[in-house]
């Protein structure tokens, strides 16, 4: 009887244990492939296909399967392919209804606040690049005398040698997305000098911040709402949001949520010299310094790409590109007149569960070899 | 508000710590268990972590005549992983009552029935997926349970069911895509936000065990469990954990 008992009793405990152990199976993380053929939203885009584009396909396809079928790729969400113009191929890996569903873009954000800088630049709001920031903020900087010596140019250069650390628990960036500090504009500039400003480049989100910042004093607007006026709504940048630190001033660093095809606008922005659709919206000699190289690949400690004005450049292959936490990037190739967008899940360890540059690139690099 | 809460506290414990003098049987138990929880939670992707849960269970128990009565808090701390990315889960049971009255009773036999009341807390960390966010599940309901006993000679082996029947459950609804809020405070009062009344539209809840106890006039037993958790009434998760528990009475 008793042994009866024991085995009834394993054998119910083996198959409950597999029972309730297939309850937790993983959900495939991404969809089946399906299409890459873009479809009509009326929002602007002209569509084509890869073939009248000179994109060879069969490979695109090869390319689109991978990316929906590669486990190493769990991450992405989406990968939208423009030439001359026009959007070619797009997919969504995860959820369809991202096509309209803005996701955070994270440090591409700080893209736009360059290109904004330069709208200001050229609009009066501020005289030079090479002024000193204690112009624009004298009273701020007559509290923190430590940081009169910086200058646009150098937070446009992430030089402001500021002792503001993005990563960690108890990095900056983390206690502004806590919202601790009351006001983010004194929580940076009271924070130490880690160097002199101008002597090291030093990737960090207190520096794009504090143009967010000048900005806002010289426009007189936050520079959410000063970007509607002068860039977003002249692009039909129209499916956005961009947060607002609880102080007042417009994140300048990261905070802007969109969608895949309104990134690929700021993209044609910058392949187009701040043209669009004819008009000219950014002085094209902007676009030229912001997207020129300013700091070598050497010297950047972040990844191993060379740094303009606030803008990514990889010189070998002849791309600039956006770059948000997590795999968001806008990849642009003024030579074949390409823009590749990728967006994809956070993760905190981006370089190691991230789709990382590395990664990225890979994709990248495929399509541009089937682009003729 | 503070020092009232801490009255509240001091007589709760007092009662259970000291209840034996006034009460004709009592028996204190201690538990260690080792376990393996998987969780997966829709707010991370519903990606499934699994790893080592470890917890620690105290357990009173009074016995007035033929009933029982039981109180049950435990405290669990798992670090389970996906893909090289490691995550930490907190179970937190302050209040658990059981009671129990025999409905069949023999030589050999025993059948008990009875009802649960019990307070569940669990907290759930991805730091190298979602940074700093936290997400929770609070239970706060009913279970009938169900416990047959049976012995041989100096050995004993009990089995355990217990369901959730109905309760208040809360959930994390969203993760916000810039700014969040990690505060101390946020570990007591989010988990008693937004609650729902609700009971299989909104959960369930299962605790299963077989208990084996070699000698019964020796005070420690082992058991072999399985909890699982399901909230589905907004963004789903489930929790699946399987245990050896090492159980000690004095």
């Amino acid at each position: 009887m008793e042994k009866i008992i024991l085995k009834i009793t394993s054998f119910t405990v083996i198959i409950s244990c597999l029972v309730l152990t297939s309850c937790l199976q993983e959900p495939d993380l991404k969809l089946p492939f399906k299409t890459y053929v873009p479809v009509n939203l009326n929002d602007g885009w002209e569509l084509s296909t890869p073939a009248q584009e000179g994109i060879n396909e069969t490979e695109l396809q090869n390319i689109y399967k991978y990316y929906h079928e590669s486990g190493d790729l769990w991450q992405v969400r989406s990968l939208l392919v423009f030439r001359n113009n026009k959007l070619v191929a797009e997919s969504y890996t995860k959820d369809p209804t991202e096509i309209t569903q803005p996701i955070a873009i994270w440090s591409c954000t700080k893209q736009v606040t360059g290109i904004l800088t330069g709208i200001a630049i050229e609009q009066g709001f501020i005289d030079d690049v090479n002024d000193n920031i204690q112009k624009y903020l004298p009273e701020e900087i007559a509290r923190h005398p430590d940081k009169g010596a910086i200058t646009i140019q150098q937070l446009l250069q992430m030089e402001s040698g500021i002792a503001f650390e993005n990563g960690g628990f108890n990095g900056e960036s983390n206690q502004l997305l806590l919202a601790k500090p009351s006001n983010s504009l004194e929580y940076i500039l009271g924070l130490s000098m880690l160097y002199a400003s101008g002597e090291h480049f030093y990737y960090k989100d207190g520096d794009p911040h504090l143009i967010s910042a000048i900005l806002q004093r010289q426009t007189g607007k936050t520079m959410k709402d000063w970007a509607e006026q002068v860039l977003f709504s002249k692009i039909g940048f129209k499916n956005y949001d961009w947060a607002v630190y609880k102080d007042g001033i417009t994140m300048g660093c990261f905070g802007i949520s969109t969608t895949p095809r309104e990134m690929a606008r700021i993209g044609h922005l910058v392949l187009n010299k701040g043209s669009w659709n004819g008009q000219q919206i950014v002085n094209p000699e902007w676009i030229n310094e912001m997207t020129s190289v300013k700091i070598p690949k050497e010297k950047v400690n972040f990844f191993e790409k060379s740094f303009g004005y606030l803008w990514w450049i990889d010189e070998d292959r002849g791309i600039v590109f956006m770059a948000g936490h997590g795999g968001q990037h806008v990849f642009i190739k003024p030579a074949k007149n390409l823009v590749i967008v990728t967006t994809a899940d956070k993760t905190d360890e981006y370089i190691q569960f991230g789709f990382n540059l590395d990664k990225s690139f890979d994709i990248v690099d495929r399509i541009d070899r089937i682009t003729n | 508000m503070k020092q009232r809460l801490l009255k509240t506290l001091v007589t709760f414990c007092a009662l259970i710590l000291f209840s034996g003098n006034c009460l004709a049987q009592n028996k204190n138990e201690i538990s260690v268990y080792v376990g393996f929880v998987q969780l997966k939670e829709e707010l991370a992707q519903s990606m499934v972590y699994r790893g080592p849960q470890v917890g620690f269970q105290y357990q009173r128990n009074w016995f007035f005549e033929k009933w029982e009565l039981r109180y049950n808090p435990k405290l669990a701390v798992g670090v389970p992983f996906n893909r090289g990315m490691i995550g930490a889960s907190f179970h937190f049971v302050p209040i658990d009552f059981s009671g129990l009255k025999p409905v069949y009773q023999n030589d050999n036999h025993s059948l008990r029935l009875g009802m649960n009341f019990a307070t569940n807390y669990t907290y759930q960390f991805y730091p190298k997926q979602l940074g700093a966010n936290m997400f929770r599940y609070t239970e706060i309901g009913i279970a009938p349970c169900i416990e047959y006993g049976y012995q041989w000679n100096q050995s004993k082996i009990k089995i355990f069911l217990q369901n959730s029947l109905a309760g208040f459950v809360s959930r994390t609804e969203n993760v916000p895509p810039y700014f969040y809020s990690l505060k101390v405070s946020d570990f007591v009062v989010k988990p008693h936000q937004n609650m729902q009344f609700g009971s299989f539209d909104k959960y369930n809840h299962t605790n299963a065990s077989v208990e084996y106890i070699p000698d019964t006039s020796k005070n420690h037993s082992f058991a072999l469990g399985v909890e699982y958790i399901d909230s589905y009434f907004s963004n789903r998760f489930q929790s699946l954990n399987y245990y050896l528990q090492w159980k000690k009475s004095f």
